[in-house]
């Protein structure tokens, strides 16, 4: 069954398409889930996903199924988190919005940006790497895998991830002061 | 701005980019799990890409099956060789009490990790596999008996599959709204049908699939959170299908099998130690609440197999379709995700490590009129 096959059933309102997805994809999206929020929230989301995916598909027609349901699965899990309540937030997230928190301009450059807005101006960071760092930030912040995962992924020391991150967390804070001065 | 804005902004980062990040990392992923000696008697089967899901929607392919058999074979035969028995060659153990399986759990807890990657791999082997060729699948030929009828398409020849429609020739079981629709088709065109209405244990329930052999039908539903349900009708007279008995199985309905009377039924279930001490946790009444149950009964510690990684349990329990409410055997094998495959004489766990060195970790268990017995395991390249 491919990613087309799968796409097609839900073209067809054929409720299999949803239980080929849990199949194939409902594992990963659980771990994806589940580095941000408690288990029972990353339950939830990953259901939601699969309502999401059956309430837009057709008319949409995912290039890359994976990266899609992926990003859909991310958006509930963004959505759900509990930002204010510590005790909620998983330690995996904690950690990555402390290392997040280091690329925010000053208050005095802050300007109030659509989501939409700065993740353009994201990729256009993004796409301004090298791949592997590339590669290293995404893994890190977009699936909140942890250092040594992101090393062993990429087949390079836990010590080269950490100096890295730090250095592209620098570049982006600049990149950003600068995309956020007002014309 | 604020951490929040930032991780909302990332989900608005380029498709294509997550893409590459996917890609990129999946090429060059180690492998993360040790495969156990055989003395240290533990797991890994499985993670599960395209699980069975039942019915004519199961799709394997047919080199696979091939390579299975003939890897389960050789393993077993080794094992007959060195003069031991069979299940020291598993990757599994047993444990002699719920104290153990409790402690085998919590070490599993400080141990595990649950090891995204492994899932992206998954997916991405999914996508590679994707392609099935159509020999995977065979067709069970049309019957010499009473007419010219197919059936669901079978994985292996006398090895029945549930689906949501079935035929005997006569009048066609069509899984429908909730109610399972028979249709007479005697005359050769849909004539009168009965909508029969399954008494659902839950308002959510859903029915999956049934079997239809003779005069006896199977039903399963399952509901949420997470039970499965097998309902045996006597259909001697499909206009008025009676009720012989139910079951009910933890766990979300991964797949089911019938060969000749008795059916085969496997859920899947998280398994975790409960937020209860040992001491309390192994007392009979709060067993339920970590050990999956058949028919109301927690499984057997001795039928609970524990592997050195993997906290889906698999449930697979066997009974004969005139006899619902009695279990024949009921077996829990932890693990991560099973693949599965059921042959004429063997029921295979499989797991597929995409490192670099690729391999294939299989366990083969017997079964005969639902008696399910662990015979061996073993790895193979590829």
């Amino acid at each position: 069954m491919t990613d087309n096959d799968i796409i097609d059933l839900y073209f067809a309102r054929d409720d299999r398409a949803v239980t080929w997805t849990a199949a194939q994809y409902g594992t990963p999206l659980f771990h994806l889930a589940q580095r941000f929020v408690a288990r029972e929230d990353a339950e939830e989301c990953v259901n939601d996903t699969y309502m999401s995916a059956w309430n837009h598909i057709p008319p949409t027609r995912p290039a890359h199924f994976f990266a899609w349901l992926a990003k859909v699965c991310r958006n509930h899990v963004i959505s759900r988190t509990r930002w204010n309540d510590a005790v909620k937030r998983s330690t995996d997230l904690v950690e990555l919005s402390d290392e997040l928190s280091q690329c925010i301009p000053d208050e005095r450059y802050n300007r109030e940006r659509e989501a939409e807005e700065l993740g353009a101006a994201l990729s256009e960071f993004l796409r301004s790497l090298p791949q592997e760092k590339r590669v290293m930030f995404l893994r890190r912040y977009w699936f909140g895998d942890s250092v040594a995962e992101v090393a062993e992924q990429l087949g390079i020391t836990e010590s080269k991830v950490k100096v890295t991150l730090h250095r592209v967390r620098g570049q982006l804070k600049i990149y950003l002061e600068k995309e956020d001065i007002p014309l | 701005m604020t951490e929040k804005d930032l991780m909302e902004a990332l989900n608005h980062v380029d498709d294509e980019l997550i893409r590459e990040s996917i890609e990129a990392t999946g090429k060059r992923k180690k492998k993360r799990f040790r495969i156990p000696s055989a003395a240290a008697a533990m797991v890994v089967l499985v993670i599960g890409a395209g699980a069975a899901l039942g019915g004519s929607v199961i799709i394997v392919q047919s080199a696979k099956i091939r390579e299975l058999e003939n890897a389960a074979s050789v393993s077993e035969a080794a094992a007959g060789e060195k003069g031991s028995s069979a299940e020291n060659n598993l990757f599994f153990a047993v444990k002699n009490s719920y104290e153990e399986l409790y402690e085998a759990l919590e070490e599993m807890n400080d141990r595990e990790q649950v090891v995204y990657e492994e899932a992206m791999d998954v997916m991405e082997e999914a996508a590679a596999d994707g392609d099935i060729p159509a020999s995977g699948i065979t067709s069970a030929p049309a019957s010499k008996e009473g007419g010219d009828y197919s059936k669901t398409n079978l994985m292996t020849e006398g090895v029945d599959e549930s689906d949501i429609v079935k035929t005997d020739g006569k009048y066609i079981y069509m899984v429908q709204s909730g109610t399972i629709r028979i249709t007479d088709v005697q005359n050769g065109t849909p004539g009168e049908f009965t909508a029969l209405m399954i008494p659902f244990e839950a308002p959510s329930a859903q029915i999956r699939e049934l079997y239809v052999d003779g005069d006896r039908m199977v039903v399963i539903t399952s509901h949420y959170p997470s039970q499965t349900y097998a309902y045996s009708y006597d259909i001697s007279d499909p206009r008025d299908p009676k009720l012989l008995g139910d079951r009910v199985q933890d766990g979300t309905y991964n797949t089911s099998r019938k060969v000749g009377n008795v059916v085969y039924l496997f859920t899947d279930r998280d398994m975790r130690t409960p937020d209860l001490r040992k001491k309390e946790a192994v007392k009979d009444n709060n067993l339920s609440q970590w050990i999956p149950g058949v028919n109301g009964e927690p499984v057997a510690v001795d039928s609970i197999y524990v592997p050195e990684y993997g906290r889906n349990s698999l449930v697979v329990s066997a009974f004969d379709v005139s006899e619902p409410t009695e279990t024949i055997d009921a077996k829990v094998i932890l693990n991560d995700y099973a693949q599965i495959y059921v042959g004429n004489e063997h029921i295979y766990l499989y797991r597929s490590d995409w490192s670099a060195h690729q391999i294939t970790e299989i366990t083969s268990f017997t079964y005969q009129n639902g008696h399910i017995t662990a015979v061996a395991s073993t790895t193979v390249g590829g």
